[in-house]
């Protein structure tokens, strides 16, 4: 069986091309150019070249594709879950703390400031001005617990019969230095 | 390998010699028809793929280059490659029952012999058809052609070991073929 097989594939070398076909392909093909070999490379640069920018380009709009589709039309795209909107909202607050720290800060300097003139003017004229110097050595406590819009300056003004006394008058002046 | 002689008509063909290449084309051109032959049957369409096959390697003569590979191998390539694309733009296939029994040349001595003859080759081209294309370029370089394992290892690319392997399987699928044939 494999010998008959064989020998009838062996036959089909007697299949052959038509002569008149032969003679006509021959004639067809040695009448046409051959392609230059620099034409040739140029051309199969070109080829690889246009291949490469199609396969670069393709990644390009399925890359911009796969983002937007995931940005525009995916499930998990909520608006709470959008890193910029996060992020201009994580902006925003600790913009908002630092004004806040900004506002304690000057606060607290301005407190400081207050207390030194105050020991300032202890130091100037501790017995002169007993009235106001019992009244500013509470002060401190009281500085503190307040705030700055309800603690006004007014409170340590001195307002005894003594005022007239150089020393209380410039403890005012001091005083309502601060205030401004 | 290449000989000398196929070595110089080579250089000369890659020179722009048309008669060199004149001369390639009748030491190679029967071969390569038959491989397409036997894959297309189809006469003209057989005539028209294997012109194009040497168009093709005569346009591109400028870049080939001796690999030590014979020419033939060059062909083949060429060849199956253009089958290939004959099967993928051709969208209706030919029934081989329908072709002409008289595209096959008759060799035999006497009616009886030369029915005898085209009965065997057209049962054997059905079976032939009906592998896969791998299996068909080995059947057709291997017991047609006659060319060796190496040589079809080189145009196939393929390991010789490869190659020796497919072609046990494609004649043992051959004739698991012809065993079911009417």
């Amino acid at each position: 069986m494999e010998n008959d097989i064989l020998t009838t594939l062996r036959s089909l070398k007697q299949i052959t091309p038509d002569s008149a076909y032969t003679k006509h392909s021959r004639m067809l093909l040695l009448a046409s150019p051959q392609v230059p070999a620099t034409e040739q490379r140029v051309s199969t640069f070109f080829r690889l070249s246009a291949i490469l920018g199609a396969g670069v380009i393709g990644i390009v709009i399925l890359l911009g594709g796969t983002t937007y589709i995931n940005e525009t039309y995916s499930p998990l795209a909520l608006e709470g879950l959008n890193q910029r909107s996060l992020t201009a909202e994580a902006d925003e607050i600790n913009s908002s703390i630092e004004i806040t720290l900004e506002t304690i800060d000057y606060l607290d300097t301005s407190n400081q400031m207050t207390l030194t003139k105050i020991a300032e003017i202890q130091n100037i004229a501790p017995v002169a001005a007993p009235a106001a110097s019992l009244r500013l050595m509470s002060a401190p406590a009281e500085v503190a617990t307040t705030t700055p819009e309800t603690a006004s300056v007014d409170t340590f003004l001195i307002d005894s019969d003594s005022a007239e006394v150089p020393a209380e008058r410039q403890i005012n002046d001091i005083l309502e230095q601060i205030a401004q | 390998m290449l000989d000398d002689e196929e070595k110089s008509i080579i250089e000369r063909a890659i020179g722009g010699d048309a008669l060199a290449f004149g001369l390639l084309y009748d030491k190679y051109h029967e071969q390569i028809y038959r491989f397409v032959y036997l894959k297309v049957s189809h006469r003209e369409e057989a005539e028209d793929i294997t012109h194009h096959v040497f168009l093709n390697a005569w346009q591109n003569m400028g870049t080939y280059r001796d690999k030590g590979f014979p020419f033939s191998s060059l062909l083949y390539q060429i060849a199956r490659n253009k089958v290939i694309d004959h099967y993928r733009t051709k969208k209706t296939t030919l029934d081989i029952e329908d072709l002409n029994e008289a595209e096959i040349p008759r060799h035999e001595s006497t009616v009886e012999d030369s029915l005898h003859f085209q009965f065997q080759v057209t049962t054997v081209k059905t079976a032939i058809k009906q592998l896969k294309q791998e299996y068909q370029d080995i059947i057709i370089m291997r017991y047609v052609e006659e060319l060796t394992p190496s040589e079809i290892a080189r145009i196939l690319k393929k390991p010789e070991t490869t190659i020796r392997v497919l072609q046990h399987r494609a004649i043992k699928q051959l004739k698991a073929l012809l065993n079911e044939l009417p």
